[in-house]
């Protein structure tokens, strides 16, 4: 089953670190600026069995 | 003072009202009432006209009543039954879809300029109209221009709901085009079987469905299953998709897990077999499922202030804290 992780108001600064974690996941991730220094960072997990073998 | 209006279209003059003449004491007069308007438009058939008539395809297929003959089809399909032949079949089948081709055309090419000029025409009529009511200087004209603009107006809307297809006619077209080609190609592939496998009658009934194919209800229907299908699978997509929307957050187990995840940094690579032995903790009974059931993956409740208690519990099952 797959899923949709949606994480708002993330720091500029913390921006690349939690993109990458996200990826890292397995997850194909959309980054959207808020317009105040602040990100959404979308994940998206195809299904349980690719997130967990993500590499 | 009586007010004249007098309206010529191409647009009326096709349907049958070649002359519309409204006078301010007058009803509204013409030729033919609205289902001339309706009725005269072949799409509303909704199939092209048939090589033989119902009773005259019952006749042949019982062999052929003497007389039968303004065709050459017949002659042949009596050849046939005579001396049963591939080739014969081949060609009385060939012959028929070959006919078939010719009345599809006549009709794809009516319901293309019905559509046409029904969205042109109408919509430019009524445009005059409007502009007549406003540049008229009396108050009479003007309400009569508009009357007359709406029911022009109302036309087009009653022709385009009847029947279903005014801007979907071209999609519809496509799905009967693309019947007709996999009915075609079925029937061509059975051209080189012999009659004892693929006899006259069989064949007959595959040309059959061949000018079925090309009937606008069948390309409703085709249109339709499309619709369909790409829906269920949009409701399939949305229902295996678990949204988890959280804000920023970012503690000490978030920095113990990434500490742990990436041993030469956080820019470096991630280690693997720590990922996926987090995620085996994560996995046993003794921690929260995530909205689908299933366990949570440790890169998901990495940051969100509503993962904050499974990913404090998780660094300490694991032993970072």
């Amino acid at each position: 089953m797959g899923r949709v992780v949606v994480i708002k108001d993330v720091p500029k600064d913390k921006k690349d670190e939690v993109k990458k974690t996200q990826e890292d996941g397995g997850a194909t991730v959309k980054v959207t600026d808020q317009g105040n220094g602040l990100y959404t960072i979308e994940a998206t997990y195809p299904n349980g069995d690719a997130a967990k073998n993500g590499d | 003072m009586r007010t004249a209006l007098r309206i010529e279209t191409p647009f009326l003059s096709q349907v049958g009202w070649s002359r519309w003449s409204i006078g301010a004491s007058d009803a509204l007069t013409s030729s033919y009432g609205t289902s001339a308007v309706l009725f005269g438009c072949s799409s509303l058939k909704g199939v092209p006209d048939r090589l033989f008539t119902v009773e005259e395809e019952t006749a042949q297929a019982r062999g052929l009543v003497p007389g039968l003959t303004h065709s050459s089809v017949p002659e042949l399909t009596a050849q046939y039954y005579a001396a049963p032949a591939r080739d014969l079949r081949n060609e009385i089948i060939a012959r028929r879809m070959y006919i078939i081709d010719v009345q599809y055309s006549k009709y794809e090419e009516g319901l293309t300029r019905e559509n046409q000029q029904v969205n042109f025409i109408a919509d430019a009529t009524s445009q005059g109209l409007n502009a007549a009511g406003t540049i008229s200087t009396t108050a009479e004209t003007t309400r009569i221009a508009g009357a007359v603009a709406g029911l022009v107006t109302g036309v087009k809307g009653t022709y385009q709901s009847d029947i279903v297809i005014a801007k979907t006619v071209q999609i519809i077209q496509t799905q009967m085009r693309a019947n007709r080609d996999l009915v075609a190609a079925r029937i061509l592939k059975r051209l080189i079987d012999p009659i004892d496998v693929y006899p006259l009658s069989l064949a007959l009934s595959d040309v059959e469905d061949y000018y079925r194919a090309g009937t606008l209800t069948a390309g409703l229907i085709k249109a339709a299953d499309s619709v369909s299908t790409d829906a269920k699978q949009a409701k399939n997509e949305k229902d295996n998709t678990v949204i988890l929307t959280t804000t920023f957050s970012s503690d000490d187990p978030t920095k113990a897990l990434l500490k742990f995840l990436y041993p030469v940094g956080p820019t470096g690579a991630i280690n693997v077999t720590r990922r996926n032995l987090l995620n085996a903790i994560l996995a046993r009974s003794t921690f929260p499922r995530a909205p689908d059931g299933q366990p949570w993956l440790v890169t998901q409740i990495l940051y969100g202030a509503t993962t904050a208690d499974i990913r404090r519990q998780l660094a300490k099952a694991a032993g970072l804290m």
